[in-house]
């Protein structure tokens, strides 16, 4: 493979910025068809969540990197988490959609290149544990205590070590932006704010509210991160959707609240929050939403986030009667 | 309980110790935040922080704190507040073992105010297994990042030093914390059937799956085994041979599958439940700094070499004040096992005993100064 191959396929690593430098290329100079593809770039991860693979070819690689480095300046300027993280979601399912095809030597040098320690011996592959709880992703397949573990290193397959390598690509991308830019051409300017047109809609709106009062605070709490643009785990999220459906919301409500997730689908998620519906899930218990790192801090005292509402109905009940 | 009397003995006394004790301080010093405690509470005024071992010496000799603690964390500004100003740099991994975590039976019979030779023999162990079973083997963690303290009190905290965890957030840390506990062992990962034959870890497996089969095959299966079994020895052997090579259904066992899931259950450390387990968890958090007093006990968190942990007996080595007598008025205790001797039971008594012993049971606020 090229470099401008490898760098193209991999734009955030090491490798790909020092190209990208070494071609010099200012920001006044930069042509419309390069802040067109730039847009582009944005607009689709924007929309569907997913950035297509290119051509693989040198000269279309070329324009791949220069389509990179311009979504990152317009992605600046706009200077909003939700598509900052939306963007950073789609740029690291594209990367693995590369990494699963690639070779081991060329997976190494990208988990090298972004500051990860990785070994490979017969297909399988280690990563020292720091590293790997550094960056591994925070679902029930990737837990600590269900990976083989020894010697402060963590054996994987060459699936999990690039789904490994895609949460810490997510998680690069989302701290790296946005960048401070300074004496921005109009051209740039113009596209941030086509950008910032195209995709009003885009961006979620929905309003959650608790009949009655507030969520509890461990409630709440899922459901700010939620619209902070965070990427909420398996666990939190199927407690939280678990935690509606028990609380009387409907399905499409729900669904509409998962909206602010970056890496949202509408169709994946109105199947999941249904499919949750169906098998009817009891709300697990404080004890175990604590065990899970998402309980009331400090503990609220109750058995079960549901228990909430009846306490607060009841508080304001006496009340009524005083 | 008017207390002022019992409060200045123990301040005294703290302060003659500290006047003549050169204590060794945390590495990196200057980057740690301090916090001590009084009478009512273990941290009663925090955001302290001192530019050397000196500094921190006189503090010592000159306040006489009945807590000292400090950050696991290390700070660019250890002394700012709120805690988002110090600026963050990293923090020692620390586990804190307590003998009240382990829900023995003995509380039931002393009380939770109290230990036992039974206790303080329990969280031993467990510290021990943190280190052998899992920091070391597991962890890569190197002896010498390790450093193991008595709490000062019922347990032993674990420090370790190591470059790249210690610049792990919460998530990992917990990560940490749920393996060496146990938490979120998911039993479908390591066992399956395999028509109707139970396959399972082998004892060399990496990770949770070879301690599974390595702990069934050390321990004592007969609390969870049905006894058409135990009581037969080549049927354990059968069962044990069939393990080392990861069959787990060598021998029939009725609701096998129940059977193992409640072995797996209750293999991890007992670190306490979730709220005390945000001592490894939280990164901004103080804890007892080695080698100083514990105003709940008035012994000392003494530095163990862990090689030496087996024959360390805090209510024998972490002793530090002397034979003189003195005399006090007991209100309610068990028997205790103090410096050798046995103590007690007490039920509101007027005793002579040696000082340690005394500023013992008055830290424990059972007794007073007569």
């Amino acid at each position: 493979m090229s470099e401008v191959l490898f760098c193209a396929k991999y734009p955030f690593t090491k490798s790909a910025k020092k190209l990208v430098a070494s071609r010099q290329i200012k920001l006044d100079e930069i042509r419309n068809d390069s802040v067109d593809r730039g847009k582009k770039r944005v607009m689709v991860a924007l929309k569907s969540g997913e950035i297509p693979r290119f051509i693989d070819m040198d000269n279309v690689a070329e324009l791949e990197l220069e389509a990179y480095a311009v979504a990152r300046i317009l992605l600046s300027l706009l200077n909003n988490r939700y598509f900052i993280n939306r963007y950073a979601v789609a740029e690291s399912k594209r990367a693995s959609t590369y990494l699963r095809d690639d070779s081991a030597e060329n997976v190494l040098r990208v988990a090298a290149e972004i500051g990860l320690e990785g070994m490979q011996k017969d297909g399988e592959y280690k990563m020292p544990i720091a590293d790997y709880l550094s960056v591994s992703p925070s679902s029930k397949d990737y837990k600590l205590i269900n990976k083989p573990l020894k010697a402060g290193v963590v054996k994987l397959s060459k699936r999990e070590f690039t789904r490994v390598l895609e949460a810490a690509v997510k998680s690069s991308i989302e701290r790296s932006l946005p960048f401070r830019i300074e004496d921005v051409p109009e051209l740039l300017k113009r596209a941030a704010e086509e950008i910032r047109d195209e995709a009003k809609g885009l961006e979620p709106k929905y309003e959650a509210r608790f009949r009655g009062g507030e969520f509890p605070q461990c409630i709440e709490s899922l459901i700010n991160r939620l619209k902070a643009g965070e990427n909420l785990n398996h666990t939190a999220r199927w407690a939280l959707a678990v935690f509606m459906l028990n609380a009387g919301y409907r399905v499409g409500e729900i669904v509409k609240l998962y909206s602010y997730a970056p890496d949202y689908d509408e169709r994946i998620t109105r199947y999941q929050v249904e499919h949750a519906k169906n098998r009817g899930y009891k709300m697990p218990t404080c004890e175990w939403m604590r065990s899970q790192g998402i309980g009331c801090l400090p503990p609220c005292g109750l058995s079960t986030p549901l228990h909430h509402r009846g306490k607060r109905r009841k508080v304001r009940a006496e009340e009524k009667e005083g | 309980m008017e207390s002022e009397r019992e409060i200045a003995f123990v301040r005294k006394k703290f302060a003659d110790y500290y006047a003549n004790k050169e204590i060794e301080f945390p590495e990196k010093l200057e980057q740690r935040e301090w916090g001590f405690g009084g009478w009512k509470d273990k941290i009663e005024a925090r955001h302290f922080s001192f530019p050397n071992s000196k500094s921190l010496q006189e503090y010592f000799k000159n306040n006489a704190p009945l807590y000292a603690s400090y950050s696991v964390a290390y700070y660019k500004e250890p002394e700012a507040r709120p805690i988002d100003k110090k600026g963050w740099l990293g923090a020692e991994l620390v586990f804190d073992l307590d003998s009240d975590h382990l829900n023995l039976p003995c509380i039931a019979k002393h009380g939770k105010n109290w230990v036992c030779e039974g206790c303080l023999s329990e969280v031993k162990r467990h510290t021990q297994r943190l280190i052998e079973d899992f920091l070391v083997p597991d962890f890569g963690i190197r002896r010498e990042e390790i450093e193991v303290n008595f709490s000062g009190n019922r347990g032993y905290h674990v420090h370790v030093n190591n470059e790249k965890l210690n610049s792990l957030e919460s998530y990992g840390r917990r990560e940490i914390l749920d393996y060496v506990s146990g938490t979120g062992l998911d039993f479908n990962r390591f066992f399956a059937k395999q028509g109707a034959r139970l396959v399972g870890p082998e004892p060399t497996d990496w990770g949770w799956a070879g301690k599974v089969a390595r702990y069934a095959l050390k321990n004592d299966l007969s609390n969870i085994l049905p006894r058409s079994i135990v009581s037969k020895p080549e049927r354990l052997k059968a069962l044990r041979k069939g393990i080392e090579r990861g069959n787990w259904d060598a021998v029939r066992i009725p609701k096998k599958t129940d059977v193992w899931r409640a072995f797996v259950k209750d293999l991890g450390l007992r670190l306490g439940r979730e709220v005390d387990k945000q001592v490894t968890g939280d990164v901004t958090k103080l804890i007892r700094a080695p080698d100083t007093l514990h105003g709940g006990s008035g012994l000392s968190a003494k530095r163990i070499d862990f090689k030496k942990l087996d024959e360390f007996d805090p209510m024998k080595d972490a002793i530090v004040f002397g034979e003189e007598e003195i005399e006090v008025k007991v209100s309610r205790t068990p028997k205790i096992k103090f410096g050798g001797k046995e103590y007690g039971p007490y039920r509101g008594e007027q005793v002579k005993v040696p000082e340690a012993f005394g500023i013992y049971l008055i830290c424990k606020k059972a007794a007073k100064r007569l």
